[in-house]
């Protein structure tokens, strides 16, 4: 599989091939970055030479100080732990110790109890920097299982896994800005991060603890075209005034299976978009997409030759592909795949839209 | 009782149960402004289908969403048209 240029060399690249381009930005709910400025400064305040070659938790409660702080690290880290907001403090120590991480990068305050010596603060803003470029490595990206118990799961990926399933070219538009009500340090979000940056779009990311009215009124006020959530995020967004302020040109739907209610109401309030929904997981990577408006995947793609292999087996999905994660951290190496490569899914088996028997 | 009536009644045993000061209920209330947070609506939602037998937010309908308590009778007037009209249809 060939491997991707760095995040930052991509970001680079496109701004020295296209100079004449609109600038592009990534927003925050209370900063802003021009993507020009990020290219040629930090927001690890110089330190990203030490990070080199570690195994860094990126722990801030601030989601565009995380998207800084994964561009930057992408290639430089030996290893990327993405700790999702939400994570019980308990469960950090368990993800780190798993991880045997050896630097943070945080914007919280106070003693956190973790025994790691280096540690990055991040603002969160960008400032210029001169420092030389530490040197080039592939970085494996941990990601966490959302489980609704116990300690997360650690599952790796490499930037060729979670970009896999994102076209090469991003195509002459360049008026792109995405909004996902996901966070990106979930798989999900994470795939949104991924497009905006090789897709040459802006990015508007939410807060926490920003109402979605809030949320959809800056993804009004930057021209969102293409917004990104779970059905369940999109049902409460449907319900906001501001929902009617946007236009997006592309609606996606990711997370949870969603069914054709979610899909008619956005269908019907905007008509002028592609709706598309998508199976995807932690572990299997995105398995499908699906943009036809109707609620499931369609059955001719169980089966079907091409990157992604799906097989149904006993009332559950295999999936096997490209996209899939490489294994699990701190567990045993064979409970991801079974021997042929393949990530088990009861969830996705439930979004089959199943030939008719007769 | 009438659909409007349900759905009125519905919302104030909600907001009783949970505890919650409701807006007076007028119909260009906004409902997230009415006192009901997204979890009250998702009960709000499970008791409309206990009591109606629909639940319209997951049919199938060239419908917005409602945004307003007028909008959200009007939802669920229309999808008991909707169900009267197709009940006909198969009797």
């Amino acid at each position: 599989m060939k491997t991707p240029p760095r995040l930052i060399e991509s970001l680079r690249n496109a701004l020295a091939n296209a100079p004449e381009l609109p600038p592009r930005f990534l927003r925050g709910v209370s900063a802003t970055v021009r993507v020009g400025d990020l290219v040629s400064g930090t927001s690890l305040g110089g330190r990203l030479g030490e990070l080199a070659g570690r195994s860094v938790l990126v722990a801030t409660r601030d989601q565009l100080s995380a998207a800084l702080a994964l561009i930057e690290l992408d290639g430089v880290a030996r290893r990327l732990v993405v700790v999702t907001p939400d994570l019980p403090a308990e469960h950090v120590s368990i993800v780190s110790a798993k991880a045997h991480a050896d630097a943070i990068v945080s914007d919280r305050e106070g003693e956190d109890g973790l025994p790691i010596s280096l540690r990055v603060f991040s603002t969160g803003t960008v400032v210029a920097t001169n420092g030389t470029p530490p040197a080039n490595r592939q970085t494996e990206w941990v990601l966490l299982t959302s489980g609704t118990t116990g300690a997360p799961k650690l599952v790796s990926h490499t930037t060729a896994t979670l970009t896999a399933a994102i076209a090469d070219s991003p195509g002459p538009r360049t008026d792109v800005v995405w909004g996902t009500f996901y966070d990106i340090r979930r798989y999900g979000g994470l795939q949104i991060f991924f497009r905006a940056v090789l897709g040459r779009a802006s990015l508007v990311l939410s807060d926490a603890n920003e109402p979605p009215g809030h949320y959809l009124a800056r993804l009004a006020a930057h021209a969102v075209t293409h917004v990104s959530g779970t059905p369940s995020h999109w049902r409460r967004a449907l319900m906001t005034p501001e929902a009617r302020a946007i236009a997006p040109r592309y609606v996606r739907l990711s997370g949870e299976i969603a069914d054709q209610g979610i899909l008619s109401a956005l269908r019907c309030l905007y008509p002028q978009a592609n709706v598309g929904h998508a199976f995807a997981s932690t572990e299997a990577g995105v398995a499908f997409e699906v943009n036809d408006g109707l609620e499931g995947f369609p059955a001719h793609m169980v089966g079907a030759s091409g990157d992604v292999h799906i097989e149904v087996v006993d009332g559950s999905l295999r999936i096997r592909s490209p996209r899939c994660a490489t294994g699990y951290v701190g567990e045993e190496p064979s409970t991801l795949t079974d021997d042929e490569g393949f990530v088990d899914s009861r969830a996705a088996f439930r979004s089959w839209r199943q030939p008719c028997p007769y | 009782m009438s659909i409007r009536a349900t759905v009125i009644s519905e919302i104030q045993k909600v907001a009783q149960d949970d505890k919650r000061s409701l807006a007076p209920l007028t119909d260009d209330l906004v409902l997230l402004d009415s006192g009901l947070n997204s979890l009250a609506i998702a009960i709000l939602v499970a008791r409309l289908e206990d009591a109606l037998g629909f639940d319209p937010f997951t049919e199938s309908r060239d419908a917005a969403y409602p945004v307003t308590v007028g909008d959200f009778v009007r939802f669920y007037e229309d999808a008991a048209e909707a169900h009267r009209v197709a009940s006909q249809r198969v009797g």
